[in-house]
């Protein structure tokens, strides 16, 4: 687990200190507030939540049943002109066949300071729109009034759900700093729920138990007071900003309702497994297989090698049925209807997968698991798994598959899926953790065989060999782009060059590495200084920029998959010069050897023999070893840039 | 009913065709070559049978040869309260042109089509999601829709995007007898356009135009795609109804129609002003305190609903709420100037980096936003009125340099937005920097940038510190590990000039090789763009905006040191731009580097390219200049 790693640093970043008393009823605004020009313990705050309140609880009535009602109350600070997006809110309402949320009690008032004296503006019914999205979404948009600099805008309304088993997030921390949380959830007795934090504030909530007289039950209250909570700051190559906002998530794991039976939702992970595994559009999707039978029984014909077998049916199933862009554990459609169709969600393709390996004979189970963009569940939850994919038992190990992307192999997922961990499933319904981080590197190979000519211009030949992930995501590139637009990205990617001849091997066998062959030609990349020429002999290969331009940072750096390039350079020098200066040989490393750096050059014969190498082995790294990073990128960028001299005999 | 009938007749044997299949084999194969997609039929059958009553057939068949392609597909049908949509389908073929699949009316979703750039409006589209089983694929999507807004009549644009070829485009409008209309065609040359008009029913079509690839410094598309244009002189729009010939009458049209009585403003507001200006006597002044009061006061709130999309709330409901669109704010903008006496107009426009003008001898409805005019003597000043932040009569890069239409009380007029021309957008990079005899650089720069790149550059003060530091990373990517110790701006509105005051430091930035250190000279500005080369380009190309930079920089180099060979003044001149560069020695250790580049706006034909190509490559080369110091 990442999480428990960086609790003591950032537990000390975060100072919770108690605030000046302050009236949070509605309208009890102060003068104080209005006059406030900077927020205090971040000057960069363009708005700020002076107070985010909400409770949630649940009313029953003989009419309508049970219903899910949370009423919001928030005031918003508006320091500058870049934070008037504050001041209009939007809400969304879900929507179910004649079942929908409804907004009531819209209450809301501007504040300015008018020749030191403190003038509201109410929120008209003008200012609140109302419009139908789609068939499951209603949309609420709440523009508040007379909004400047120094604003304060007091926004109160009341949300009533009929989806009692679906609770909004509750969130503690947002783009701007708050400066006051105040949020309760009352759960009454016969539900049992599971709570689940995460982000890096680790706040805690109180319990008590107060009378349900509506149901002659008693409820669970679980309450948050919070003060001071930093801004949320965005950070390039983290996997998913959601995963490090401070948040609680009410689920609702059972029912009991006296009289009634009891139904589990999920409690443990053996109980989410059992209930994912039950349910009609996991397993029994999953135990379906004539419709494919014969068609797949033909294909695999004569395979007796288990790695073959692998392969043909992942290739089986991609040729089948392509992906529709929608994610899910189960099945949308039935696998029946997706394989006629030739469309399907990921759950229809790879339980579908998942069938038809075991029909094969392979020790095949699925692993359940949450994308990237859905965050990473460290606790056993329902809601929050929302994809499935592959395993194959081979010897002591396991492959991992996924048949919605065409240009995938085994152990090569969609990025989507690699999301540190996932759940396997097995045929008795037990499960264990699987770790979902890629082993094995992605690697490049670059070879050039190039001349320098009498005119200072560089020629020669290129031979290029990806695997993995690297190998994937170009196939995806080539496919998407007709060869003349891929060969002039190529180019210019590469400033200055020019590429004829371009070949792509193995652009569709995914079992084999991508190789590519190309010439280039490079006009203004030797230079002259009096009479010496100066080059790096790396030539556009060289990393120049980094990409780590931040001073510091909070989160981890996400690589997806384990790295490393290599370049092979051959050149061979211009008659009449000699060499007088070559960059030294260095080797150097990250901290827990989490990467390494080496160059070497050499003269021989009229040529030079350059080997350079980064590798990468392992994918995230903590803020921590950040400062190493940023170095790191720095001496490569340098030793790559450095330059030989050549001068004139 | 009877007449949209009698309109589908005329019209059956394009219609008919759509029982071919549209197997891909068929392609020729000259619109297979650099083509992501291929339109194998894009048809619009337009009857307009009274001044409040048109009917649009629409029916596009389109071949998606590689997933690219799949932008141009257009699965979207709009509608609002007016437009009624009737008759949507959609079909999809393989390749040899074999149906596979279905889309009835009820599986096309529904939702508001409102951008994200509004909060709320009334457009509504219907549309339809397909996913491939396999390249290449066809499908065929046809609608209906009835309106009574003949404001805008459909346009006939038969050039799809870059990359995708055409196989057949028609176009076909009938109307009615009694009816007044205008049309422009525009850019019909170089393209196989073949105009079958007869009396009251205008038809166009396009047979065979292969995909064009997009370069780099083109002109807008627009600029040079074929078009026509048709508008009626007696219109409909919105439940409200129109005439208009030409822009003054379009213009008095607007005016008399949307604008009148619209700029009524509470007493205590006007009063308020009116105590603002107290003591003010001249006009600009009072046009700038306005301005800044509306700046101060207001934001940008963006509704569109029915005819609101084309007139503005009015000035009373921008005072009580405090926000409007660009209609609102402007109008608002005019209300306040005029209950002082001041005469502005409403004037609307193409907004966009791209300049896009009105056209200019073809009035109708068109510009997609609004911008105040304030005559001034023989001057114009202008105002962008949704902006807190942008300087008194500035328009930036938005609505810049291009024909917008003037609305006044004395109906419209074309006007021409101001131009910010080479030399006013000028960019000073004074640097004092000192290097070690390690190499390691040490300075402060002083960057002075007005007009467009002012616009480029005053966003720096608004970003947080880290996204500062981000930012002069990029810019100067040129000093690997750049550490930015301290900044200072200021940002004079006034002048439109911004003043950026940088200290860094840059480890190792002169190569130490030995005993001599390697040195770029010019550490602060390096112009390291060349466009891309085209092995056989096919548009002309334009620099939409010139500009001038002028750089002087001081440099120290350590003690114990010396320049032994000072390089050669560069110069270097073309119809493109000027460029030079000069060091020379002020003592033994001490440099000072001064280089000027000026790029003029222009417009080139393509067979220049090569030329502006190796112009770019020797101001790169240049910029890129080393010197060796020696140590003594």
């Amino acid at each position: 687990m990442i999480n428990s790693k960086y609790l003591l640093i950032l537990l000390c970043c975060i100072s919770i200190s108690t605030g000046v008393a302050q009236n949070y009823k509605f309208g009890k605004v102060s003068l104080e507030e209005v006059n406030e020009e900077l927020y205090p313990s971040d000057s960069s705050a363009v708005a700020a939540y002076l107070l985010k309140k909400r409770r949630s609880y649940y009313t029953y009535s003989s009419g309508s049943g049970l219903s899910l009602v949370s009423e919001y109350h928030q005031r918003i600070k508006i320091y500058d002109k870049n934070g008037f997006d504050y001041a209009t809110q939007e809400i969304g309402l879900s929507r179910n066949g004649s079942d929908k949320e409804s907004i009531s009690s819209i209450k809301g008032m501007t504040y300015n300071a008018e020749n030191g004296k403190l003038v509201g503006t109410k929120l008209e019914k003008s200012g609140i729109f109302k419009s139908e999205y789609s068939k499951n979404l209603n949309e609420v948009k709440i523009t508040m009034p007379n909004v400047k600099e120094g604003s304060v805008l007091e926004l109160k309304y009341k949300i009533t759900s009929p989806f009692i088993q679906s609770i909004d997030e509750f969130r503690f921390q947002e783009v701007i700093p708050i400066k006051k949380v105040e949020a309760s959830m009352s759960i009454f007795d016969y539900f049992k729920f599971n709570t689940r934090r995460k982000g890096f504030l680790f706040v805690k909530p109180k319990t008590s138990r107060t009378n349900n007289r509506d149901l002659e039950t008693t409820n669970v209250v679980t309450t948050y007071d919070l003060s001071n909570i930093p801004a949320l700051k965005d950070e390039p190559f983290v996997n998913n900003m959601d995963n490090y906002r401070e948040s609680v998530k009410f689920e609702i794991v059972s029912l009991e309702i006296p009289g009634n039976s009891y139904e589990i939702f999920s409690k443990s992970w053996e109980d989410v497994v059992k209930t994912v595994y039950k349910s009609s559009a996991f397993g029994d999707e999953l135990k379906k297989k004539k419709y494919f039978e014969a068609d797949l029984d033909a294909a695999i014909q004569g395979v007796t090698d288990e790695k073959e077998k692998i392969y043909k049916v992942l290739a089986f199933v991609k040729d089948k049925v392509k992906w529709n862009r929608r994610r899910g554990v189960g099945s949308d459609e039935g696998v029946k209807k997706a394989y006629t169709s030739h469309t399907g969600n990921s759950g229809d393709i790879n339980l579908m997968l998942i069938a038809m390996l075991q029909h094969a004979g392979l020790d095949a189970n699925p692993i359940v698991l949450s994308t990237r963009d859905h965050g990473i569940q460290l606790f056993p939850t329902l809601s929050g798994l929302n994809y499935v994919i592959a395993a194959v038992k081979l010897g002591d190990d396991y492959v991992t598959l996924d048949a919605t992307e065409q240009f995938g192999a085994p152990n090569v997922l969609p990025m989507r899926a690699l999301n540190l961990f996932g759940r396997m499933v097995d045929k008795n319904g037990s499960s264990s953790m699987m770790d979902m981080v890629p082993q094995k590197r992605s690697v490049e190979t670059s070879m050039l065989q190039v001349a320098i000519n009498s005119d200072g211009s560089l020629e020669g030949s290129t031979r290029q060999r990806f695997t993995e992930y690297y190998a994937m995501l170009l196939r995806n590139q080539i496919a998407d782009n007709t060869s003349d637009a891929y060969l002039e990205k190529m180019e210019g990617n590469y400033d200055g060059l020019e590429i004829s001849n371009l070949e792509i091997g193995n652009e569709k066998a995914v079992d084999k590495p991508l190789n590519q062959s190309y010439e280039i030609y490079h006009e203004d990349i030797i230079e002259e200084v009096g009479d010496k020429l100066y080059f790096s002999p790396l030539y556009h290969l060289a990393t120049t920029e980094s990409p780590f331009k931040s001073e510091k940072r909070e989160f981890p750096v996400d690589f997806g998959y384990p790295w490393e390039d290599r370049f092979i350079v051959n050149t061979k020098l211009p008659e009449g010069y000699k060499v007088e200066h070559l960059p030294e040989n260095i080797k150097f490393s990250l901290p827990e050897n989490m990467g390494s750096f080496k160059y070497s050059i050499k003269e021989v014969g009229g040529s030079l023999q350059l080997s350079c190498g980064i590798i990468f082995t392992s994918c995230l790294i903590a803020p921590e070893h950040y400062g190493a990073l940023k170095e790191f990128y720095r001496q490569i960028i340098e030793k790559q840039s450095e330059k030989v001299v050549l001068s004139k005999i | 009913m009877r007449i949209f009938y009698f309109a589908g007749l005329l019209l059956c044997c394009s219609i008919c065709s759509a029982q071919t299949n549209f197997p891909v084999s068929s392609i020729d194969q000259s619109l297979t070559t650099n083509a992501n997609a291929v339109v194998r039929l894009d048809e619009s059958v337009v009857d307009v049978s009274s001044r409040d009553k048109m009917v649009v057939q629409r029916k596009r068949v389109i071949t998606i040869l590689k997933k690219a392609g799949e932008s141009s597909i257009n699965p979207y049908a709009h509608y609002d309260k007016r437009r009624k949509l009737s008759d949507i389908s959609a079909v999809i073929f393989d390749e040899n042109g074999i149906e596979i699949k279905k889309i009835k009316k009820r599986d096309f979703l529904d939702v508001s089509a409102v951008d994200g750039g509004t909060l709320y409006g009334d457009s509504r589209v219907k549309y339809f999601r397909y996913t491939p089983t396999a390249y290449p694929y066809t499908i065929a999507f046809s609608y209906t829709y009835t309106t009574p807004n003949t404001a805008f009549l459909p346009r006939w644009m038969p050039v799809d995007d870059y990359m995708v070829s055409t196989e057949k485009s028609v176009y076909s409008m009938t109307i009615a007898q009694g009816l007044k209309w205008r049309k422009k065609e525009k850019n019909f040359k170089d393209y196989p356009i073949k105009n079958l008009s007869k009396g009251n029913t205008l038809t166009y079509e396009m047979v065979g135009m292969p995909a064009q690839k997009r370069e780099m410094m083109s002109p807008a598309f627009y600029n040079f795609e074929p078009q026509v244009m048709v508008a009626l002189d007696d219109f409909h729009l919105e439940g409200v109804d129109g005439s208009a010939s030409d822009w003054k009458s379009m213009g008095q049209w607007q005016h008399d129609y949307l604008l009148v009585n619209r700029d009524k403003l509470p007493q205590n507001t006007v009063n308020l002003i009116s105590d603002r200006l107290q003591g003010i006597s001249d006009k600009v002044e009072k046009v700038k305190s306005v301005y800044q009061y509306v700046q101060d006061n207001t934001r940008y709130i963006s509704v569109q609903l029915g005819i609101g999309g084309w007139q503005p709330i009015s000035a009373q409901e921008v005072d009580e709420v405090k926000y409007g669109d660009c209609k609102g704010l402007t109008n608002y903008t005019k209300a306040l100037l005029k209950s002082q006496g001041i005469e502005a107009y409403y004037s609307v426009v193409y907004a966009g980096g791209t300049k896009k003008g009105m056209e200019k001898d073809f009035a109708c409805m068109q510009g997609n936003h609004v911008i105040l005019n304030v005559p001034n003597g023989e001057e114009d000043i202008w105002l962008e009125c949704t902006s807190q932040k942008i300087p008194f009569g500035f328009l930036s890069d938005f609505t810049d340099d291009r024909d917008v239409l003037v609305v006044t009380p004395q109906g419209g007029k074309i006007k021409h937005t101001e131009a910010y021309l080479n030399d006013e957008n000028l960019q000073q990079t004074n640097a004092v920097f000192k290097i070690s005899p390690e190499g390691d650089l040490k300075g402060k720069v002083a960057i002075v940038t007005k007009a467009i790149q002012y616009d480029d550059h005053v966003k720096i003060e608004n970003m947080a510190k880290p996204k500062r530091i981000e930012h002069y990373r990029e810019y100067w990517d040129n000093i690997n590990g750049l550490v930015v110790l301290e900044t200072k701006f200021q940002n004079n509105k006034e002048e439109v000039e911004f003043t950026e005051v940088v200290t860094v430091e840059g480890p190792s930035y002169a190569k130490k090789i030995e005993g001599e250190l390697l040195l770029k000279p010019n550490a602060f500005n390096l112009m390291n763009f060349v466009p891309d080369r085209y092995r056989d380009r096919k548009t002309p190309f334009e620099i939409s905006r010139g500009f001038t930079d002028v750089d002087d920089f001081k440099i120290e180099i350590p003690q114990g040191h010396v320049l032994e060979t000072l390089p050669e003044p560069i110069k270097i001149t073309g119809k493109y731009g000027d460029y030079s560069m000069q060091l020379e020695k002020i003592n033994e250790t001490e440099l000072r580097y001064t280089r000027k580049l000026s790029i003029l706006k222009g417009h080139y034909p393509k067979e220049e390219y090569a030329d502006y190509r190796s112009f770019m490559r020797k101001i790169r080369k240049a910029d890129n200049l080393k010197i060796i110091i020696n140590q003594l």
